[in-house]
């Protein structure tokens, strides 16, 4: 059980940000602390300096991410990811926060979604029934389930999403429970079937 | 140049200076507090307070310019949208890694007060005498009789909240109630508590936050967003506790923006006068003469305080006739430990309400009664219980809608805890002037050449497999042991490099945390440690610099300053 190679080490840069402080039990210092483990970037991979004209995503391409998002995290009887604003976040982050490596795997992953659309329905992603995106989407999560550690399109997608929708205004209001000032710490109530996942407020960068 | 007098000068406003400035302004003197930064002030200046996580752009994160900009910071939690503010700027005040040294600095008033993590322990007698018994470095000048009473002074004014353990390896002190264990900690510590004998004990973290009201602060609201800046004033900082008490003696003048670049050293008198201070947006230059001075700049600041001090005398400077300036840098190694999950019908349908600003600690216990591992001194483990959130649906297969609605649940218990352990001195371990380099104000910088030892590396085995051990044994489900790459001063516990000591050949400063080449010079900060112990330092630091305040204005009174 004490194998040293166990699986936190395993996190990549952008998933050892969102699990943060799970696997070491709530935004505490601690799992600030080690949240941001081997979070070190390849000098190589340092930025060219950006043209703020020079547009990573097109209108289209925001709209896109919207509906993809939409997909992984759909309206239910709770808001779902586009109404949460999620697609122009995506494009933001990005924009600012991926290196060019992986700005050009993100690029040519939301290409490689509109092609297999195509090959497989003759259709864009945008195009297709929800029952038709549900699919595809499903095959790309296990596919880059499969894929481990390594770096996968389809990751970067689903952890923007679940980062994007969980952390705004939309999911803080009508799904989590976001009490800005609790007052109060009770370490022991029911968790009944109404009882709402807490929201942080500003423990560590992300509130996870 | 115009050269204003006081009776004492403080050089850092940060945890250390903010003590010596109350305790020396409220014994009747007039003090100058200088801070190198900006000023912030209580609840006006904490801007992000009460910020919606959804209005930062990048909710939180970071951003490749900032990483461009922070190339130090970035390498841990630091670097991030919220609070970015209150860490030093790694362009304007560069330093050189001989070896990697992650060095995290607050440059404003309040330090680092305003963002620590607020674990507040004592050491204890194992500690103080730890040296000696083990042959190692030099014996500390004092024992825990010396320090108790000042740990008790600095507690009921900071405000701290803890439980009273009688264990003698981890004194009690002055506690506010505990802020509570969940129910899933206090299952884990209940088994835990039988399993090892009452050795191995998870208790409340002892923290800087108060859970009853002071004077000016209402207690912890649980938000969990300390570092922000606090609107109640509920954990201990420069502006929440010390500086207001200060101020309200009318004998402080606080100046910030104002960079100490040397003591003014007067050889015939083998003291300090004053100190030359240049100021951080003009640039010009400014003598200030006091009669005694306290360097709480932040350890390894103080030092090259110290070093650029009294070079026509000592040309490694002032404290330095001892060859031990400089040497002895520590930090506490970490980020060690295990985690695991906990299915248990008595918590599996609990939940908890609120965001604590802390988690639990379970106490030193390896050797405590004997020496009996393969490495010297000990670890302590900070941690926490809490269900999983959100951000399980990364790593867990799924999509659609039934997959977002689940993952909208709290997800199982995980509990998770990481040790903090000793780092022996070494002498090795060292900084130095890097006379080569400047930072934005010409200054030179300071070269940092420290790495952790066999003694260390010997303790991480225990440190990763005693908490895998642990939460076995108290039936925690898939736990698994984790060893991440530490670096020295990842900690942000640097301590060191103007040891304290009882004699001048082998110390810099005295019992009672005096230069020993210029009396009227006390260090209190992290600097004077001989030891670093496995605790979290910064009460050590509160209690020292009371302690010496005290000494100090007495020595004054008696006119032997």
């Amino acid at each position: 059980m004490t194998n040293k190679n166990s699986q936190p080490l395993l996190w990549t840069r952008r998933e050892a940000i969102l699990r943060a402080s799970a696997a070491l039990g709530g935004a505490t210092l601690i799992g600030q602390a080690l949240m941001l483990a081997g979070c070190e970037r390849d000098p190589a991979e340092a930025p060219a300096a950006k043209d703020p004209r020079d547009e990573l995503f097109s209108d289209a391409d925001v709209a896109l991410l919207d509906e993809i998002a939409e997909t992984i995290l759909p309206e239910t009887d709770t808001p779902g990811a586009k109404a949460a604003g999620v697609g122009p976040f995506i494009a933001l982050m990005v924009t600012d926060t991926y290196s060019p490596q992986d700005q050009g795997v993100f690029k040519e992953g939301l290409a490689t979604i509109d092609r297999e659309c195509q090959q497989t329905y003759g259709k864009n992603f945008v195009e297709l029934s929800s029952a038709e995106r549900l699919g595809i989407a499903e095959r790309l999560d296990r596919e880059q389930f499969d894929a481990g550690d390594a770096v996968h399109y389809f990751r970067m997608l689903k952890e923007l999403t679940v980062l994007g929708f969980f952390t705004s205004e939309t999911a803080y209001n009508e799904i989590l429970e976001y009490v800005e000032s609790p007052g109060r710490y009770d370490g022991c109530r029911e968790l009944g079937p109404d009882v709402r996942m807490l929201a942080g407020h500003g423990s560590g960068p992300f509130n996870t | 140049m115009a050269t204003e007098t006081y009776d004492a000068i403080v050089v850092g406003s940060g945890i250390s200076g903010g003590w010596a400035a109350k305790e020396l302004t409220e014994k009747g003197l007039n003090v100058l507090l200088l801070e190198r930064g900006k000023n912030v002030e209580h609840i006006k200046d904490y801007v992000n307070a009460r910020k919606a996580p959804w209005e930062y752009p990048h909710r939180g994160g970071r951003t490749y310019a900032m990483e461009e900009a922070y190339p130090v910071l970035k390498r841990d939690y630091p670097l991030n949208e919220k609070n970015l503010d209150w860490w030093a700027s790694d362009r304007d005040s560069p330093y050189t890694e001989v070896k990697r040294f992650d060095w995290y600095r607050g440059y404003q008033v309040g330090g680092r007060s305003l963002i620590w993590g607020r674990v507040s322990l004592r050491l204890s007698d194992l500690d103080f005498e730890g040296n000696a018994k083990d042959g190692v470095a030099v014996d500390w000048p004092i024992r825990y009789a010396d320090i108790a009473p000042w740990y008790s002074h600095v507690e009921r004014h900071a405000g701290i909240s803890g439980s009273v353990e009688h264990m003698p390896q981890y004194p009690d002190g002055e506690f506010m109630p505990p802020i509570p264990l969940n129910c899933a900690e206090e299952l884990v510590a209940k088994r835990v508590r039988g399993e090892f004998d009452g050795k191995r004990r998870i208790v409340n973290a002892r923290v800087a936050n108060i859970t009853q009201a002071l004077p000016g602060r209402a207690p912890c609201q649980y938000r969990d967003a300390c570092w922000l800046g606090c609107p109640h004033g509920a954990y201990f900082s420069t502006q929440s506790s010390t500086l207001p008490a200060a101020m309200a003696t009318n004998r402080l003048t606080l100046k910030p923006w104002s960079i100490v670049t040397e003591l003014i050293y007067d050889k015939d008198k083998r003291r300090a006068s004053g100190v030359r201070v240049i100021d951080a947006v003009t640039e010009t230059t400014t003598e200030y003469n006091a009669k005694i001075v306290f360097l709480c700049a932040s350890a390894l600041n103080s030092t090259w305080l110290l070093m650029r001090s009294a070079k026509d005398v000592w040309p490694e400077g002032l404290g330095s006739s001892s060859g031990q300036l400089g040497r002895n840098l520590m930090d506490h190694h970490f980020r060690v430990g295990a985690s695991g999950r906990i299915d248990d019908p008595a918590v599996n349908d609990k939940y908890y309400y609120g965001r604590r600003p802390c988690g639990f600690y379970i106490p030193r216990y390896r050797n405590v009664e004997r020496q009996d591992r393969d490495y010297l001194r000990g670890f302590g483990y900070q941690g926490s219980a809490s269900r999983d959130g959100w951000s399980r649906a990364v790593r867990e297969l799924g999509v659609g809608g039934e997959f977002k609605d689940e993952m909208a649940r709290p997800g199982d218990w995980q509990i998770g805890a990481t040790a903090f352990g000793e780092m022996l001195p070494n002498p090795d371990n060292r900084i130095t002037i890097d006379e080569t380099r400047t930072d934005k104000w010409h200054l030179p910088v300071l070269a940092i050449d420290c790495a952790i030892g066999e003694n260390e590396h010997r303790m991480r085995v225990d440190m990763m497999n005693d908490m895998a051990e642990t939460l076995n044994a108290a039936g925690v489900k898939d736990v698994s042991a984790f060893e991440r790459d530490y670096a020295p001063g990842m900690g942000i516990h640097e301590m060191g490099t103007a040891r304290m000591g009882r004699d001048p050949k082998t110390s810099v400063l005295n019992g009672w945390n005096q230069v020993w080449d210029a009396q009227n010079v006390f260090v209190t900060d992290g600097a004077c440690m001989t030891s670093s112990g496995c605790q979290n330092p910064s009460l050590t630091y509160m209690a020292l610099t009371a302690r010496a305040a005290d000494y100090a204005v007495n020595e004054l009174k008696r006119r032997n300053l």
